[in-house]
């Protein structure tokens, strides 16, 4: 059993497609897992049991008619941000803890279509707001390499699954880092497409400049065929991108390292990284060098000004996506004495404490005496942001930092203070702002309490270019020395 | 920067939440440190700078062809409303 739940994505298609496993088996070991490693671990908050393996059984079918799509028969769990039909779908509040959609996001229908099995539902931080998963209503996630620290946040149950071998593949969704800091925790791959690569459509907003949906796996490989799988233009998200699908996994060893120009910028080089972490990038970096790459030193000087701005933009779009939440068509209803009686009652209770501090810290930048010296100037920094990056990308064709300045830090350790919790986006958040791709691949592993944890690093391509991102991720995971954990 | 507990109730009151005297203490002090944080925008300059609203470079408004497109899906919608009634949300009297 325990060599089926380590197959990767890519490879368990091509099993289920030649008839050498059964989908059915495959979704039975890796429900079992679930079974077994839930408790501890909490990366599910709805296990779709039955569904998965109805899903399973039409593959089957499919295979044996000799009719397999692109992912037929993959299991695959779902951060529980996308509506799925007919299955409890909460964003991780307790305002949605009783919402089963009646209709399916784009992105997972996509995934359907192609012949996927939904595992189940991943828990993450409530509204994915959060960098540790501890803000979930249903408890926080683990991180398989150590239960005492968080797998990170906000998709921390998506990266925690295919760490821990629940699956082989899991979607996410990240607004300022909320797919490649969990995947840099969890030593796994995680990427965020460029914005408007994958549709909105169907998933619960949080900041809709900002939010975007991306592939977690255990290689570049399966990242990029489940990437594959999932994007596409979508009319009904005024915001995707009517752009070309590539063949993504194919053609991954292509690139010629040689004269690859990586650009490193000095501002993601700074003190605040861990020692240990910084070794590990700057193997990561003299591997390319080795290899006929031309390290390019750059400045993107108003990366400091990229987490602030974050925290303005992105609770003041939440505040406006989340007084949807009323209790008057769905979701939480708490009855008071009138209709604002209970539209208060209903969001007070509904909604935990850190989506209240971002609502209220979004509507205080957006009430009027106030718009112009947060907001306002938040949208101009922004602007200095993306054009830092449009200037370097000129002089390289990809970047390299650290995904996060240090390992998963434990549970419980930053969660008082929001200000150092928000500092964990440092190296992410950037990327957001200006709309551009970013994947966290494993660099290696640390020494910490005794523990073994992974180490991340990051890379940032050119909007719409994740062919190119893909191939350097992959060149990185050939040269890199990570041991993935053991299943066992 | 300090933000006044007065402050935090009316600004809960806009957002529709409400806080306890000890919870709104305790948001007027976290919400303080977060303003003094997102605050160190001000040192930027940002003179001739146009404010970004999105990251879309070759954002076109795309129209849809003018066919109806959504079928009747009322019963699916109010199965999921927390109350109902004869085909209708039911809400709060508004008119008194």
């Amino acid at each position: 059993m325990s060599e089926l739940i380590e197959l990767g994505l890519k490879e368990s298609a091509e099993l289920i497609r030649n008839r050498d496993i059964s989908a059915v088996e495959l979704t039975e070991a890796c429900l079992e897992r679930i079974d077994a490693h839930n408790e501890s671990i909490n990366a599910f908050i709805t296990v779709a049991s039955d569904k998965a393996m109805e899903m399973a059984k039409a593959s089957d079918e499919r295979v044996k008619e000799g009719r397999a799509r692109l992912l037929e028969g993959v299991p695959l769990g779902i951060k529980d941000m996308f509506c799925t039909k007919d299955v409890l779908t909460t964003a991780a509040s307790h305002i949605l803890d009783n919402f089963v959609p009646p209709y399916e996001s784009t992105v997972t229908a996509n995934l359907w279509k192609q012949g996927a099995v939904l595992l189940g539902k991943t828990n993450l931080d409530e509204f994915a707001m959060g960098s540790s998963n501890e803000t979930s209503y249903f408890g926080t996630s683990r991180n398989p390499w150590d239960t005492t620290r968080t797998p990170g946040g906000s998709s921390g149950g998506s990266a925690a699954a295919v760490a821990d071998f629940m699956c082989p593949g899991s979607l996410g969704t990240d607004t300022g880092g909320s797919i490649r800091q969990p995947a840099a925790f969890s030593g796994i791959v995680g990427m965020k497409p460029t914005y408007g690569r994958c549709s909105r459509w169907g998933i619960v907003a949080f900041a809709s400049s900002l939010d975007q949906a991306g592939p977690f796996a255990r290689s570049v490989e399966d990242v990029a065929l489940l990437f594959r799988g999932m994007s596409g233009h979508d009319p009904l998200d005024s915001t995707s991108a009517d752009r070309p699908i590539e063949n993504y996994d194919a053609g991954l060893d292509d690139l010629n390292i040689k004269g690859l120009r990586i650009g490193l910028p000095k501002e993601y080089f700074t003190d605040g990284i861990d020692p240990q972490v910084k070794a590990h990038i700057d193997v990561a970096i003299k591997n390319f060098e080795a290899q006929g790459a031309e390290l390019v030193e750059i400045s993107l000087p108003h990366t400091k000004y990229a987490v602030p701005t974050y925290y303005i933009v992105a609770p003041a779009e939440a505040a406006s996506n989340l007084s949807r939440y009323d209790g008057m068509r769905f979701g939480l209803r708490i009855d008071g004495e009138n209709l604002a009686d209970t539209y208060t009652k209903t969001r007070s209770a509904g909604f935990g404490r850190e989506v209240k501090r971002r609502i209220m810290t979004g509507n205080y930048t957006l009430s009027s005496g106030y718009y112009d010296a947060y907001y306002l100037k938040a949208q101009k920094v922004r602007q200095l942001i993306r054009q830092d990056f449009v200037d370097v990308f000129d002089k390289v064709d990809v970047i390299l930092t650290p995904t996060t300045p240090t390992a998963a830090f434990k549970i419980g350790d930053r969660i008082d203070d929001p200000v150092t919790m928000y500092l964990n986006d440092i190296f992410t958040v950037a990327t957001n702002l200006a709309g551009l791709p970013g994947i966290s691949v494993p660099a290696g592993t640390i020494e910490e309490d005794g523990k073994t944890l992974p180490v991340g690093v990051q890379f940032i391509g050119k909007a719409f270019d994740e062919q190119r991102l893909l191939q350097v991720a992959r060149a990185h995971e050939k040269m890199a020395n990570f041991q993935m954990r053991n299943a066992a | 920067m300090s933000v006044s507990v007065e402050n935090i109730h009316k600004l809960a009151k806009l957002s529709r939440l409400e806080f306890s005297d000890a919870a709104a203490g305790e948001l007027a002090s976290e919400l303080g440190k977060i303003v003094e944080f997102i605050s160190q925008l001000d040192e930027a300059n940002t003179e001739n700078v146009t404010p970004m609203t999105g990251t879309m470079d070759d954002a076109s408004s795309p129209e849809r062809q003018d066919t109806v497109t959504n079928e009747n899906n009322r019963d699916a919608l109010l199965a999921v409303a927390p109350n109902k009634e004869y085909g209708f949300f039911k809400v709060p009297k508004v008119i008194e």
